[in-house]
């Protein structure tokens, strides 16, 4: 009588349990990085949206500050979205009849409002409050990207927890004066030399970590600026401990 | 001797129910044990997969919708305050409403409101659900049919021109009790042009016997306002004034001022209550008196001899010549007597003469013009207009408001009028589709209260204003529109106000609007003077040998129209603690006299324990009989059987239909209060009333089959030291220490601890731990244990059996330390806090099944104790149950995923997301407060009875943006509002500044009518909360478990008269 089983198969038995054994940590590791994907994350995917409103065009083109739009960004937990009387404020005069802005002028005119879609979203159980990082000096982009270089806009950062928990148990690492906030887009608009590029051009004037922030890229802070970040966190009155309690953010 | 506290006859009898419910938090759950392999294996095999899938989750495209021209004043994520004006039970009462992004999601008081001082009760709060409740009226209705107001007007229109003629001597207007300025001129409009036509007022429970009173003692109907705060003795005759009378919540908060008992204070202010049934007020009181209905009056007469001497005659059963001439001799020397809503107009009227014989007219007492726009005898009105119906000669006829088919006098029998069909055209405005809608042509929908333009005056006949929060949510009208329109005047209701001000300057106008009062509206004082030989021209009280009936409003529900309120409904009624039903009250004596109970063998509370609740009796009254469940009530009078309105409705929508029993069908006019010679026949039929009384107790195991308590040399588990009360003369005598071993101060002098810094995680430098004598933020109790530091660089605290304490140290240096003290004194058990929290945090609601498995989810209860020698006898005390915070939470250290960790702030926080569910800290929790979702309360679970703010469009503009909803299988509890807290700290930190004393108002804190809680931070040594936690009367809840509980108490002061005082229980304390 053969065998039934060739020699071949003690291989494949060998390398079948070996393989199970393996699996467990195969199907952590995909998950883990699944879940930190852009597919799932969503970052850096521009999404169609009602009018192909551009951040570049307005902020860094045309220098219109973040908070003409965002109005509350400095009052209140939400930045807000601009009421489409804002966006009439100017299109009411330039560009009347482009024919993308006419989402924006039937909205004004039927008094039905413009849908967007949101990007930057907490989920539901956490709690964020822009003013107070304004005013901390936490700028735009180290949570959004590089918005003023944003064609179309884009989620910037991944809104992870452990994300946020790294300035929460060290602020000393991301702290600054609260005019640092709107003064950088002021520096990039002086600062631009004329090429216009996807943000990635140097622009005179600059420090190391202006430049990382422009571009959307995370800055490390060295012993320095660091040591400085500790005296804004002493001259706040942060209290490091209590930043990373659980009902700061969720209750 | 300390006598014992109890909350249910079942704890005292110590049934196997009870022993359950102690052993088991949550009794009657199904067992894995029970489970046969293969359901074991299959829910396994399902458990695993849902734990692995729930967590994965794609969030969904959310859109964001901007203004298209944004108003003014909104900051998106910022909530905006508006001053207007609620009904509550019929009257005005002053709210500001928070308004989020356009809708309103929190009622609270409004401090320039003259009945309301920043304060609310519960109906107020409630008013928010019924804004957004699912089941309001929509859309104008004939016979089944949707139409439109228009189609509405085009009917109606004709039928009023048609009767103009007659000068409309066919139509009959309807409404409630009218207390508003512009739409009793709106009525006065309707009645000039058809002059014929005729207003009948009518509502279930009015202010009938208070103006009648006043008629009968000074020959006009006026409205009697008290002065609390300058009263040094209040006697309530049958008088719920802490809760349920016009006024109430003002009147709570002067009686409180007068009871703030602090260190050094002598002197309080003194209550009397002689009632017939059990209210929180009787609860409350200093000597009670429990009496039949009729013999209120006999007692007030009495007492009214006694004061002026002219005789005391006989005395009711249930009052002794002492409580007479003691209650004289207080009253003489500053005291207020205050007649109930409920009592006879004679009753009234002796009041008011006591009050002038005891010189508290115009000072504790003044009297002002009525604050209804006609006063109207409201029992002949409605019983002249079913004769009129029942006789055809009412051709119109339209209900603006109220419910009269569901609560007129059961002997006019309204219905068939209604249904005999010869009044052709019947049109009922309404919030609901309720009985009278069922059986009217027309349902017009009617607006509410926060949608709408309008006026009400308050107790005082202080005029507020009411302005809209939202638009309507639906096509609603208001009963001043819907008129305005029949007269066919195009106006609004904002237009219509208006003009009915138009006297005022635009600047007043703003002003009133803005501030949601008219200043200086309230009714000035009349001076009046008693008539004559009163007395004498009183017929005497009916004899009464047999059993008496009252009614009452319900406590949560009112006459039955709050009845669709899920909030309301399953809020605990004070001292029963039922929930989403009704029943008949009697007290053990009568219990036992009727036959309910066995009258055998020695122990009652066995007996009760096993029927209370759980039968149905038979209440005839008149030939009419009704269906009830029994409720045996310690404390109830005996030979009385109080009634709750209310509930037993049939249409009104789903939460409120086929809960619990009509009692109207007894209610017939000439006897809507109280009714003599009723019989009660016992049935064996069964019911099951779900009540929260066992619930959350703070007890031991009572079965201990290892030892444990033995081992550990516990003895004190079975009747822990909870409610601390003393009188106020052993307050006095033990400058407030009223509770502490006569040797303790020594002993806790010497306890500072001292030493070096030792090392390890969980340490801390010994200068940070909170030194005993110095510091009461703990309360009393501490010297159950104590530091010992033999070796100076390991500190550790023991007890007095020497054991260590197994929790790491604490520090609260450095940071906010958030803490609470409730005042036992003033708490007067109201549950005006339950509701403020459930509005607040998003609690959802779980229905009577549920409730009945112990599952309610309540972050703040308020416990009822019962403290008496016997049955009969019982004294109460109430006490509010949030999360204690405790320092050293036993529920922290058993939660496998940390999800219940502690703040720097001392908050013991609650991290939802990542709970998974074990509810080893609510098993570990000695005080209860953990509550459990074990269904998926918020969408639904438990049926209609449960709110989904998920799948019902409305109800998703309901809950607080600043709270997470929570899920299944999440434990949740109080979480001393740190959303406020979160919100403040904010703020202070944009400004760079420290969070101020009183800057954060908890939900609980700022409902309370008495101020009877005071949230604040222990480590400011002048907040108002460090101030109380150093009075030497405060204490911490089961301070022997050496939790560090930030909630503590200051214990209950009564101030009994010394010369009623039985000598027995004159000690107070222990």
């Amino acid at each position: 009588m053969p065998n039934i089983f060739a020699p071949s198969s003690n291989v494949i038995v060998k390398m079948a349990v070996m393989g199970l054994a393996a699996s467990p940590l195969a199907i952590m590791i995909t998950i883990s990085q699944f879940t930190r994907s852009p597919y799932v994350t969503k970052v850096g995917i521009p999404y169609e949206q009602p009018v192909p409103f551009s951040h570049e065009h307005h902020v860094t083109e045309l220098g219109l500050d973040c908070r003409y739009c965002h109005t509350s960004v400095e009052k209140s937990a939400k930045a807000g979205y601009p009421a489409t009387h804002t966006c009439m404020s100017c299109h009411s005069q330039v560009w009347s009849n482009s024919p993308l802005l006419e989402p924006v002028r039937e909205s004004y005119e039927k008094n039905v409002p413009l849908k967007w879609i949101t990007l930057n979203k907490v989920p539901e159980f956490v709690y964020f409050n822009h003013s107070i990082h304004l005013k901390r000096g936490v700028n735009c982009n180290n949570c959004h990207g590089p918005v003023q270089a944003m064609q179309m806009a884009y989620k910037g950062r991944p809104f992870q927890m452990t994300w946020c928990l790294d300035c929460h148990r060290h602020p000393e690492k991301y702290v600054n004066k609260p005019e640092f906030v709107f003064g950088l887009y002021e520096k990039i608009r002086k600062g631009k030399t004329g090429t216009k590029g996807e943000g990635h051009e140097t622009i005179a004037g600059l420090t190391e970590e202006e430049q990382s922030l422009m571009v959307g890229d995370q800055y490390v802070r060295n012993a320095k600026e660091l040591a400085e970040g500790e005296k804004l966190v002493k001259e706040y009155n942060i209290k490091k401990e209590q930043l990373s309690d659980c009902a700061v953010c969720h209750h | 001797m300390k006598t014992k506290q109890w909350k249910s006859y079942a704890e005292l009898a110590e049934t196997q129910e009870y022993a359950q419910w102690v052993d088991e938090e949550f009794p009657n759950r199904s067992t894995l044990l029970d489970l046969d392999r293969r359901d074991f294996l299959k829910l396994t095999g399902a458990g695993m997969a849902l734990a692995g899938l729930t967590g994965c989750r794609i969030m969904p495209h959310v859109k964001s919708v901007p203004y298209v021209r944004a108003p003014e004043q909104l900051v998106p994520g910022q909530s905006l305050y508006y001053a207007t004006t609620l009904e509550s039970r019929g009257l005005g009462i002053g709210v500001l409403v928070r308004s989020y992004e356009g809708r309103p999601v929190k009622i609270e008081g409004n401090p320039e409101h003259p009945s309301s001082l920043g304060a609310t009760d519960i109906w107020t709060q409630a008013e928010l659900l019924s804004l957004y409740d699912p089941e309001r009226s929509q859309s104008v209705i004939e016979r089944g049919e949707v139409r439109s107001w228009d189609q509405f007007f085009a009917t109606a229109r004709p039928v009023l021109k048609k009767e103009a003629a007659s000068g409309g001597a066919g139509i009959r207007l309807v409404t409630p009790t009218v207390v508003s300025p512009t739409y009793a001129a709106q009525i006065g409009k309707f009645l000039s042009k058809y002059p014929s036509a005729k207003w009948v007022q009518w509502e279930p429970l009015s202010q009938n016997n208070v103006r009648q009173g006043t008629q009968l003692a000074f020959g006009k109907p006026l409205s009697p306002v008290y002065h609390l705060d300058q009263a040094k003795t209040v006697l309530s005759l049958d008088a719920d004034f802490l809760v349920t009378l016009p006024g109430s919540v003002r009147y709570a908060r002067e009686f409180a001022d007068g009871r703030r008992v602090r260190e050094g204070k002598t002197e309080m202010n003194r209550l009397y209550t002689v009632e017939s049934s059990s209210t929180v007020t009787g609860a409350s009181s200093d000597h009670r008196a429990a009496v039949k209905p009729t013999d209120v009056e006999r007692f007030a007469r009495a007492l009214y001899g006694k004061v002026t001497g002219s005789g005391v005659g006989q005395l009711p059963a249930g009052v002794d010549e002492a409580f007479l001439s003691a209650l004289a001799d207080d009253l003489k020397s500053g005291g207020v007597v205050i007649p109930g809503d409920e009592q006879s107009p004679a009753v009234h009227a002796i009041a008011h003469a006591l009050n002038a014989a005891i010189g508290a007219s115009g000072k504790t007492v003044t009297y002002h013009a009525p604050i209804e726009a006609k006063v109207t005898d409201q029992a002949s009105d409605i019983k002249a207009l079913a004769d009129e119906l029942a006789a055809g000669k009412v051709t119109f006829l339209l209900t603006l408001g109220g419910n009269p088919v569901y609560d007129a006098p059961a002997d006019l029998k309204l219905r068939d009028a209604y249904l005999s069909e010869k009044c052709p055209l019947r049109a009922h405005l309404s919030r609901y589709m309720d009985e009278t809608a069922e059986i009217s042509h027309w349902t017009l929908p009617e607006s509410h209260g926060l949608e709408a333009w309008g006026d009400l005056k308050a107790h005082d006949g202080t005029v507020g204003l009411q302005q809209p929060l939202v638009e309507p949510l639906y096509s609603t009208q208001t009963a001043m529109e819907v008129l305005a329109l029949l007269l066919e005047q195009p106006v609004t209701g904002m237009e219509l106000l208006r003009q009915h001000y138009a006297t005022m300057s635009e600047a007043d106008w703003r002003k009133a609007v803005h501030d949601g009062v008219v200043a200086g509206s309230a009714s000035p004082a009349i001076t009046v003077t008693a008539a004559a030989g009163l007395l004498a021209s009183l017929p005497d009280p009916p004899a009464s040998p047999g059993l008496e009936v009252n009614f009452r409003p319900d406590p949560t529900i009112w006459d039955g129209r709050y009845a669709n309120n899920t909030w309301l409904q399953e809020l605990p009624k004070p001292l029963t603690t039922i929930v989403w039903d009704n029943a008949a009250l009697v007290s053990p004596r009568t219990a036992k006299k009727l036959g309910l109970i066995s009258a055998e063998g020695n122990n009652d509370a066995v007996n009760i324990a096993q029927y209370s609740g759980r039968k149905l009796i038979e209440v005839t009254v008149g030939g009419a009989t009704i269906k009830i469940a029994a409720w045996i009530q310690p404390g109830q009078p005996d030979d009385t059987v109080t009634l709750y309105l209310g509930y037993g409705r049939t249409r009104g929508g789903v939460v409120c239909e086929k809960q619990g029993f009509d009692v109207y069908p007894l209610r017939r006019s000439g006897a809507l209060n109280h009714v003599v010679g009723a019989t009660v026949k016992v049935t064996n039929e069964t019911y099951q009333l779900a009540y929260t009384q066992p619930h959350h107790l703070m007890r031991s195991e009572t079965s201990d089959p290892f030892g444990v308590t033995e081992a550990l040399h516990v003895t004190e588990h079975q009747n822990r030291d909870i409610v601390r009360s003393g009188t106020l003369a052993h307050f006095v005598e033990t400058k407030g220490r009223m509770h502490e071993p006569h040797h303790a101060e020594p002993e806790r002098a010497g306890e500072a601890p001292h030493g070096e810094e030792h090392g390890g995680e969980h340490t801390v430098s010994a200068v940070d731990l909170p030194t005993i004598p110095a510091d009461h933020a703990f309360g009393l109790g501490r010297d159950h244990w104590r530091y010992v530091d033999a070796n100076p660089n390991v500190k550790t605290e023991v007890n007095k059996e020497g054991l260590d304490s197994m929790y790491p140290e604490y520090s609260r240096k450095g940071f906010n330390a958030w803490a609470m003290s409730i005042d036992l004194t003033t708490c007067i058990g109201c549950n005006a806090c339950t509701i403020a929290c459930q509005a607040e945090n998003n609690i959802p609601t779980v229905g009577k099944d549920q409730v009945a498995a112990g599952r309610e989810m309540h972050w703040i209860r308020i416990d009822h104790y019962f403290e008496s020698a016997d049955l009969e006898n019982v004294q109460s005390h109430f006490m509010p149950i949030p999360c204690m915070q405790c320092e050293k939470a036993p529920c922290e250290p058993v939660c496998p995923v940390a999800a219940t960790v502690h703040s720097h702030e001392g908050l013991n926080q609650m991290v939802y997301n990542r709970c998974v569910g074990t509810r080893y800290c609510s098993n570990n929790c000695p005080y209860k407060v953990r509550r459990f979702n074990f269904l998926k309360w918020t969408q639904g679970a438990g049926g209609p009875t449960t709110l989904n703010f998920f799948e019902k469009p409305v109800l998703k503009m309901l809950p607080n943006p600043d709270v997470t909803v929570r899920g299944r299988g999440v434990m949740e509890k109080c979480t001393y509002c740190v959303q406020r807290i979160n919100d403040v700290r904010i703020e202070a930190k944009k400004e760079g500044r420290e969070i101020q004393d009183g800057e954060i108002i908890t939900a609980c804190q700022q409902v309370c009518p008495t101020q009877a809680i005071v949230f604040g931070d222990i480590n400011n040594s002048k907040s108002k909360v460090s101030l109380l936690k150093k009075q030497p009367h405060d204490y911490s809840l089961l301070a022997e478990l050496n939790t560090r509980p930030r909630t503590t108490y200051l214990a209950k002061i009564t101030n009994p008269n010394p010369a009623l005082v039985k000598p027995v229980a004159a000690e107070g304390g222990h």
